[in-house]
């Protein structure tokens, strides 16, 4: 059982795309943060407004220019409440400020990125959901977790996909390169297998913040298995679990790009 | 079955989001048990003392099912109540220590306020616009150091109910250990979870919210009106609103032990690389 709802749709092509949907907690998310662009917008707008009316006021002393005034600061409030949303969906492929950083986008239902169109009509029903957070609701019983805008403009709130190849920001320690020489010498890499190398890089990219209790004993404990898996009983010299680690993370990559020639 | 909270699969921690819909998930997927569990301590909550320390108890099984769910070694509802009965006073002394420190927190944070107030905002009052904008400033300031103290001591139950951990300080030292360095991430997803919740808890005070306007209403039209068989009527709302309000506490409470177990595992993975291990293999 997955905690998240996935939503397979296939393409004219019969590719068969899978997509995670982006979950009531990401949602809120982007929306508390998105509101909170927005209300500072409005509110500087409103700061702006007064100012700029106060000064008309003095210039010119008449009722009926501040009843303009007034309908226009109303229209203008609602093009802001409703243009950010359109401005960015439509800019950002599906993305406002709020959903970049909870790490979801807006799609249609056939898996293209959305349009004007679209983020117009999620805008426009965008009221509707507030109100009485009939959109939560929604959200939280339907299958595809489809807000009322979401039905109307057809469109899905996926999650962003992490980037495959995220960078690797590693740093190792420099006994580690020529251990991993002499590991190269003495291991059997051929057992190591592409998930073992994944937990080793896991564990190298995310130490730095595990508590130093923690990390002593998850390291050690790795040693161990991967001495196990590579045949290893004894260490040439001795090293502590962190280079030893490091190195077959090296000798790995070495090993595997020897094999690719 | 298997309980995969990341969406793609793969060791990395949990976004903020993702801890949220985790919570909201789990509970869904153990509703009834979770619920009737919740609904037994809240009747144990009746009983001062012993039936507050149950209370608690219970509340740490809800956790512990909900983590024994997330690293994919569900548990019995048995074997975990016998596991924990034993350990009731120790989540009460917990639960009352978190209490005392949170008080102090406040009255800390009160003090340091009005101090802050006298100083420098009141001599502000003349100036509206900046006076506004620096009481905003320091109600905000308060407010988050407030969250900061709730969310470094949000989860000593766990610890206790998980890792054996027998002692309430210890328990408390253990949840402090643990969110170090994750509490701007905490924070942002007790906001969003209590967000979550908003939309129940305002269905449970639409009778309130009725009741005061139907009791201002007729108090503001004619103040003499009120007679005996109109206070009965108050009365009946009264006791109708208290009704669902503990309905929709009932409702919430699962929820916030399942995203306490969510954190748990998020920050044990963060923290200390739960589950990385090499798979085993047949040898």
């Amino acid at each position: 059982m997955h905690i998240f709802n996935r939503v397979k749709h296939q393409t004219p092509e019969s590719v068969e795309l899978e997509f995670i949907l982006a979950g009531i907690g990401s949602r809120a998310w982007a929306l508390l943060i998105d509101y909170l662009i927005l209300w500072l917008f409005l509110i500087l707008f409103f700061v702006a407004w007064v100012a700029i009316v106060g000064q008309l006021m003095e210039l010119f002393d008449n009722r009926d220019i501040f009843l303009w005034l007034y309908a226009i600061f109303l229209i203008v409030n609602y093009f802001i409440y409703t243009g950010y949303f359109v401005f960015f969906e439509t800019l950002w492929q599906g993305q406002s400020p709020g959903k970049r950083i909870a790490k979801i986008r807006v799609i249609r239902d056939d898996g293209r990125p959305v349009g004007l169109q679209q983020a117009v009509l999620r805008a426009l029903l965008r009221p509707i959901d507030d109100t009485f957070f009939l959109g939560a609701f929604f959200i939280l019983f339907n299958r595809k977790e489809k807000r009322l805008g979401d039905i109307l403009a057809g469109t899905l709130v996926i999650q962003t996909q992490p980037p495959a190849s995220k960078k690797a920001t590693l740093s190792l320690s420099e006994e580690a390169q020529p251990l991993a020489k002499e590991l190269l010498q003495i291991g059997d890499f051929s057992k190591m297998l592409p998930d073992d190398f994944a937990i080793i890089r896991e564990y190298l990219q995310r130490r730095g913040k595990m508590t130093a209790k923690a990390r002593a004993k998850l390291s050690l404990e790795l040693e161990k298995q991967v001495q196990a898996v590579l045949n290893i009983e004894q260490l040439p010299a001795p090293a502590s679990s962190d280079i030893f680690l490091e190195a077959v993370y090296l000798a790995y990559q070495q090993q595997s790009t020897d094999f690719s020639y | 079955m298997s309980f995969n909270p990341n969406p793609s699969g793969s060791l990395q921690p949990l976004s903020i989001g993702n801890v949220v819909s985790a919570g909201v998930r789990l509970y869904r997927s153990h509703f009834k048990q979770y619920l009737s569990l919740t609904l037994q301590a809240f009747l144990w909550f009746l009983l001062p003392v012993y039936g507050w320390a149950k209370a608690h108890t219970i509340n740490a099984i809800i956790s512990r099912l909900a983590f024994a769910e997330l690293i994919n070694q569900p548990e019995s509802e048995k074997t975990c109540r016998s596991e924990l009965n034993p350990r009731l006073w120790n989540f009460f002394c917990t639960q009352i220590l978190v209490w005392l420190a949170l008080a102090g927190v406040n009255i800390g944070i009160s003090i340091l306020e009005s101090i802050i107030n006298a100083i420098i905002v009141q001599p502000l009052i003349k100036q509206p616009i900046v006076y506004t904008l620096v009481n905003f400033l320091v109600q905000l300031a308060t407010f988050v150091v407030y969250l900061w103290f709730y969310a470094r001591i949000f989860l000593p139950e766990l610890p206790m109910a998980v890792e054996n951990t027998l002692d309430a300080g210890q328990a408390i030292a253990r949840s402090w250990e643990l969110t170090k360095g994750n509490v701007w991430r905490l924070q942002a997803i007790i906001i969003v979870a209590y967000l979550i919740t908003m939309p129940l808890l305002f269905i449970a005070s639409i009778p309130f919210i009725g009741f005061i306007m139907f009791f201002i209403g007729t108090v503001l039209s004619n103040p003499n009106a009120i007679n005996s068989s109109e206070i009965l009527n108050y009365l009946l709302i009264l006791l109708i609103t208290i009704i669902t309000i503990f309905l929709a506490n009932a409702l919430i409470n699962p929820f916030w032990q399942a995203i306490k177990a969510v954190i748990y595992y998020d920050l044990r993975t963060r923290r200390e690389g739960l589950g990385l291990k090499l798979r085993d293999r047949e040898l």
